[in-house]
Order: structure tokens, then C-alpha cells, then sequence
């Protein structure tokens, strides 16, 4: 918009679509290559949530598997229309999560999540974290360079000078790539509010 | 740079600098919708944990049988496989006395604690090595509690048993420090009562001069049988 980069924007996001839509094509296929791919792109956010989730590492990895199973086997009905391959990755993630802990003995985890998935009391908690490892799987899409200012912003609480400082880029790019990651984010979480 | 949001979006400008893009959002509807579409982004990214910015690295995928490798079933079956424990004869005496020992030392343990039922373990939380586990129980004068397979503590650096309540009150039991395998074993106080509570939970304290939790638990486990 005022920069005039949002057309540029625009065709890259335009692109990334039509990257995931033939990838979803060829997981529907069932091309095991596809399957890798997605694994590469989005195995992380998922991980990660499963193991916030399930507190710790060995469940976390047995589900990891289960949901790129069940993403192998269900790859036909997969709906872009519905959301992105993120997004329905991480929903198949809740699911066998929640599995898992009503199935199993209860044992110690994080009692800021857990305890109350035990109890069955409170599910948004568990969506509110769904929410944050869809953010950090769209924040691993970004352009390296977006994505390294924002993590500088939000996670190392660096001020937009002290980036410029500690990157030797001018305040102005620094700036400018900020806005354009917040709208590529924005972008590809629209529809999601 | 009046059109740029970021820096208001973000907090960095001072307060004349603020009052004048207020002023431009107040003129400009296209630069007003920008900050609009923006600031949840923003506010999302604010709100998000440490460890979704520090994700670790996912386990190795196991391709389905009809992809072409063994199936997932049977590869997390054979991850899970025993390992078959083969021992030469004079080692198979030595672990023989080694456990024979251990055994003795249990039983007189044991024999210092008649309520063993009341062992409570610890397991690891999140990222810490598997190996690491610990053991709280009861006693008359305190909390004994055993933990090994921790990393050893540093300098400037300690472990501290907490008591965790599921509305997340916290009260600190005493802090400790362990050898170079990682064990420790010590009695600490006890001077609430630990059924009022979830989770004992061990965290690893930086020597900085807070007594809060740090936030980085290694060790939990149910306060209650």
C-alpha cells in the first residue's frame, strides 16, 4: 500500500498458494514425496504443539507419527477451501492429542494446559496454544530476512533501532521488512479470526 | 516516516511522535484499515511462548508401508522394541553384585521409611533427558527426596523442589545442588501440606537473586499417592 509492496506481496502469497494446492494434489495422489514435503514444512509447528500438549517428548513423537499417518491416509479429503495444510495438520494434531491424554493414566505435565484437559473442563486452552503453533508455523514460511527481524522484535524484545544497530541494515529497511512480515502473516491467517 | 505503522504498532514512538500518526489515522482511512489488519498480528505475536520460537526439531518421519518404507506402526513398534541385554560371564558377577548391593541398600532404605507406598516419582518435563528422574516421599521431619540423571549443576546455578497447585500457587520447599552424575539425595522441609497442592516440581534457578521460579521445570510429579 504505501510502499507499494503489496502487489509483490500479493503474487508471492498468490504463489505459495498455488505451492500448496499442488502439493495437496499430490498428497491426494498419494506421492510419498508429498508426504516429505509437508513433513519438512509444517512437521515442526506440529511437534511442537504436541509436546506443549502432551508434556513430554516420547508421546509427543509417537502422535507426531500418527497425525502424518492419518495425513497420508486422508490426503483425498483434504479441503483447501477449509483452511490451509497447516491448518488442518494441527486439527488432526488436537485430535489424536486429546486421544492421547484421555487415553493414558494421568501423569505430570505443564498443569497450565493439562490439568484442565484432564479434567475436560476447559478445551480452549487447548486451541489458544493450537493458535500459537499455527503462528510459529506460518512465522517458519516467512522469508528469512522477515522472519529474523520479527523474532528479534517479539522473542529478543530488540527495538526497531537496536535491530537496525545489531543488523547493520537501515532503520528504514528494518522497518519496512517488519510490515511486510506482519502482512504476509496477516494474509496468511486470514479468514482465521 | 508518518505512513509507517510499525513503530506505532509497536510501541517506539515517543509521545509527540504517537500523537501525530494518531492524528494522520484520524485524516488517512487506507493508513487507518492498515493499522487495523495489523495490530492482531501484533497482538498474537506478543502473546506468543519461548518455545514457539525455539521449536525443537521434530523426529525423523516414518513413511507408511505403502509409501514405499516400513509402516508407522511398525516403526514406532520397533523404536519401542526392548533392547535384548547380552552379558560376557565376568560381567554379568559384576552387575550380579552390583544389584546385590543395591538390593541391600534399598532394603535398608527402605527399612528408614516404612511408608514406601508413599514414594512419589518425578518424571521429565518437556525437553530434559529422559534418563533424569527423581523420587519424593514423606517423612515425619520433611520431604526426602532422591533425583538423578540431572545435569549437573554449574556454577551460578541451582535445583529448587517446589510445591505447584493447579491454580498455579507455588511455595518453594529449598534448593540444592547436585554432583557431577546429576544425584543428589537430601530431606527438606515441609511446611504445608502437600495434598493441598498437585505437583511437586523441580525447577533449575539461576543464581540472580529471585526467589520466583524460573519457568524451567525439569522434574514433576504428583505432591499426593
Amino acid at each position: 500500500m504505501h510502499d507499494g509492496s503489496s502487489g509483490k506481496m500479493g503474487r508471492a502469497l498468490a504463489s505459495r498458494d498455488r505451492a500448496e494446492r499442488r502439493l495437496a494434489k499430490r498428497l491426494a495422489r498419494r506421492d510419498p514425496e508429498a508426504l516429505r514435503e509437508l513433513y519438512a514444512l509444517h512437521g515442526r509447528a506440529t511437534f511442537g504443539f504436541l509436546v506443549r500438549v502432551l508434556g513430554e517428548r516420547s508421546a509427543a513423537e509417537d502422535v507426531q507419527q500418527q497425525v502424518f499417518l492419518e495425513a497420508w491416509q486422508r490426503g483425498e479429503r483434504f479441503d483447501l477451501q477449509r483452511g490451509g495444510l497447516l491448518t488442518w495438520l494441527l486439527q488432526i494434531a488436537r485430535s489424536r492429542a486429546i486421544d492421547q491424554l484421555r487415553r493414558r493414566v494421568p501423569e505430570p505435565r505443564d498443569p497450565a494446559v493439562a490439568v484442565a484437559l484432564a479434567d475436560r473442563a476447559d478445551e480452549s486452552q487447548l486451541d489458544e496454544l493450537l493458535e500459537h503453533w499455527r503462528m510459529a508455523g506460518e512465522l517458519a514460511r516467512l522469508p528469512d530476512e522477515e522472519a529474523d527481524l520479527l523474532r528479534r522484535r517479539f522473542y529478543l524484545s530488540q527495538s526497531q533501532t537496536e535491530i537496525a544497530a545489531a543488523t547493520g541494515l537501515p532503520l528504514g529497511t528494518v522497518k519496512s521488512r517488519m510490515v511486510s512480515g506482519l502482512r504476509r502473516l496477516r494474509e496468511a491467517l486470514e479468514g482465521e479470526w | 516516516m508518518v505512513s509507517d505503522p510499525s513503530a506505532y504498532l509497536l510501541g517506539e514512538l515517543d509521545p509527540a511522535e504517537a500523537a501525530a500518526f494518531e492524528r494522520a489515522l484520524e485524516s488517512d482511512a487506507t493508513l487507518r484499515a492498515e493499522v487495523e489488519r495489523l495490530r492482531p498480528v501484533v497482538t498474537r505475536l506478543e502473546r506468543l511462548p519461548a518455545e514457539a520460537w525455539e521449536a525443537s526439531e521434530p523426529p525423523a518421519l516414518s513413511l507408511p508401508a505403502d509409501a514405499g518404507e516400513g509402516s508407522a506402526a511398525e516403526r514406532v513398534a520397533a523404536a519401542r522394541r526392548p533392547r535384548r541385554l547380552i552379558l560376557r560371564p565376568l560381567v554379568a558377577v559384576a552387575c550380579a553384585v552390583v544389584l546385590l548391593a543395591a538390593g541391600i541398600g534399598l532394603g535398608i532404605w527402605l527399612d528408614r521409611n516404612p511408608s514406601p507406598s508413599e514414594q512419589l516419582a518425578l518424571q521429565p518435563v518437556g525437553d530434559v533427558d529422559p534418563s533424569a528422574s527423581g523420587k519424593v516421599s514423606l517423612a515425619s521431619d520433611g520431604v526426602n527426596v532422591r533425583v538423578s540423571g540431572l545435569k549437573p549443576t554449574g556454577s551460578g546455578e541451582f535445583y529448587e523442589l517446589w510445591l505447584l497447585g493447579a491454580d498455579k500457587r507455588l511455595v518453594g520447599l529449598g534448593s540444592f545442588r547436585v554432583n557431577d552424575k546429576g544425584a543428589a539425595t537430601l530431606t527438606l522441609p515441609l511446611p504445608v501440606d502437600p495434598k493441598a497442592f498437585t505437583y511437586f516440581d523441580l525447577s533449575l534457578e539461576p543464581a540472580d537473586g529471585d526467589p520466583g521460579h524460573s519457568g524451567v521445570s525439569v522434574l514433576r510429579g504428583p505432591s499426593a499417592a
